[in-house]
């Protein structure tokens, strides 16, 4: 402990705090098979991980197979029925675009980029670009300096559209001034479960969670207040603008969720 | 030295290799990557939850959330805080469940979740004391002083920044001994 310049500014109450602290809670071991029945869980339970992998592989493969024996059977059989287009290997241009391309991740403004998920073969659909969509600022939560908020899309241009990825967000203060942002996709709980493909029915909604801090850091005494949060969506290079009333400490920090389907259904924006 | 900073300054748990062969579906990588982390997870859910039986699921809820997870992953980070603040997350949902099911019953019976032989915090101030503090100052609390973690991993497991868990924990401490004061008073 003495090693350890922070805690040499501790005073002796404190000290008599942490060590009643240490003493006082006695959490033990787990029991002997706790770990293996955990991992017994974790394969029953978890298989959405591995097998992912393998329904992803399987259907690409399938894909793959089945446009190659069409391919041959249009070529072999009926050549008169190919269009006009294709290509040597006889491989209708149209039966190409069976898997959805994996999504580009977009940028934050803190230049984090993170993984795409695993693209899951779905019929294509258009993304959901920043024009067809509005949004709305959702319910607010704050609780010893922590300050949450949901913000809603929803599909306004009348053709379903499909979205996946963080949002990205730049914060400009009643002036008009744009304010330092720093968004951060965390592996914390709001980045919890990770960003998965949203589709967006005409009318549809969805939505994402934002959470930062109040309390100054470094050499900060105050923090500056937003009234204009501009809103990327997913992989769009446009932005949505919402009015809000906030004032995130550390720069400008923000966390914040994926897009995730519908209203937030806990209501929560700490969710 | 302390068995939690004996736990950070030891070899790196297999590294990056083992998450590498999770990351692809084996699942014996993942067991051997995170069974060394498991009894200190177990520990954090323990003194958060302040019973045994309801840690051995928040942990193992955490672990199924983590392998289900490990795909994003961000490659070259450490796993330690990164399943701490799983394990965190899952005792804070686990808190939440206990208080929804508290409430649906028409007259609970007090503390009707827990058990003498279940409690972990055997200092009976200490433990009504704990109870009071907020979600987050707990856990900051029990990273810090209890696991003796350094402020940057214990704002990383909390989601503040390295400052605020100082304030944040400079504030809990002193409300914690306004409140043992009170218990003892």
């Amino acid at each position: 402990m003495n090693d350890d310049p922070e805690r040499g500014q501790m005073t002796e109450d404190e000290k008599r705090l942490r060590d009643r602290l240490r003493k006082g809670i006695r959490p033990g071991r787990p029991s002997h098979d706790a770990f293996w029945r955990a991992m017994n869980e974790v394969e029953e339970r978890g298989r959405g991980h591995s097998s992912r992998l393998g329904f992803t592989a399987g259907l690409t493969a399938g894909a793959v197979l089945a446009v190659i024996l069409l391919g041959t059977f249009l070529f072999a059989v009926r050549p008169h029925l190919l269009p006009a287009h294709t290509g040597p290997a006889g491989t209708p241009h149209s039966a190409a675009p069976m898997v959805t391309p994996t999504p580009s991740p977009s940028p934050t403004a803190s230049g984090i980029v993170h993984p795409p998920s695993t693209s899951v073969p779905v019929a294509p659909l258009a993304r959901c670009h920043t024009s067809g969509l509005s949004i709305t600022l959702g319910k607010t939560g704050a609780a010893a300096g922590n300050d949450y908020t949901t913000f809603d899309l929803q599909n306004v241009s009348g053709q379903a559209c499909e979205t996946e990825g963080f949002p990205g967000m730049a914060m400009m203060a009643a002036d008009g001034s744009q304010l330092p942002t720093n968004v951060l996709w965390q592996n914390g709980a709001l980045a919890s479960p990770g960003p998965t493909l949203v589709v967006l029915p005409a009318g549809g909604v969805a939505h994402f969670n934002i959470h930062w801090t109040d309390v100054p850091s470094g050499d900060e005494t105050s923090c500056p207040t937003a009234t204009t949060l501009l809103v990327t969506p997913p992989n769009e290079t446009t932005q949505l603008r919402v009015a809000v009333n906030m004032a995130p400490c550390g720069n400008g920090t923000i966390d914040a969720s994926p897009v995730r389907q519908g209203a937030d259904p806990t209501g929560d924006p700490n969710s | 030295m302390h068995p939690f900073l004996w736990w950070m300054t030891s070899e790196a748990v297999m590294g990056t290799d083992l998450i590498a062969r999770a990351q692809t579906g084996d699942i014996a990588a993942f067991e051997r990557l995170v069974e060394p982390l498991y009894e200190k997870a177990f520990q954090l859910a323990a003194a958060m939850l302040d019973d045994r039986a309801q840690a051995e699921d928040a942990v193992q809820e955490a672990l199924i959330l983590a392998w289900r997870k490990l795909d994003r992953f961000r490659y070259g980070e450490d796993i330690r805080p990164w399943l701490m603040t799983l394990v965190a997350n899952q005792c804070r949902e686990t808190r939440r469940r206990r208080w929804w099911s508290v409430r649906k019953v028409a007259d609970p019976p007090e503390q009707a979740h827990e058990s003498e032989s279940d409690r972990v915090v055997a200092d009976a101030d200490l433990h009504s004391a704990l109870q009071t503090l907020s979600e987050r100052d707990r856990l900051i609390l029990i990273l810090r002083y209890f696991f003796d973690l350094p402020y940057e991993e214990v704002a990383q497991i909390a989601r503040v920044s390295p400052d605020a868990a100082r304030k944040a924990s400079a504030r809990a401490l002193a409300r914690l001994r306004d409140r043992l004061r009170e218990e003892e008073a």
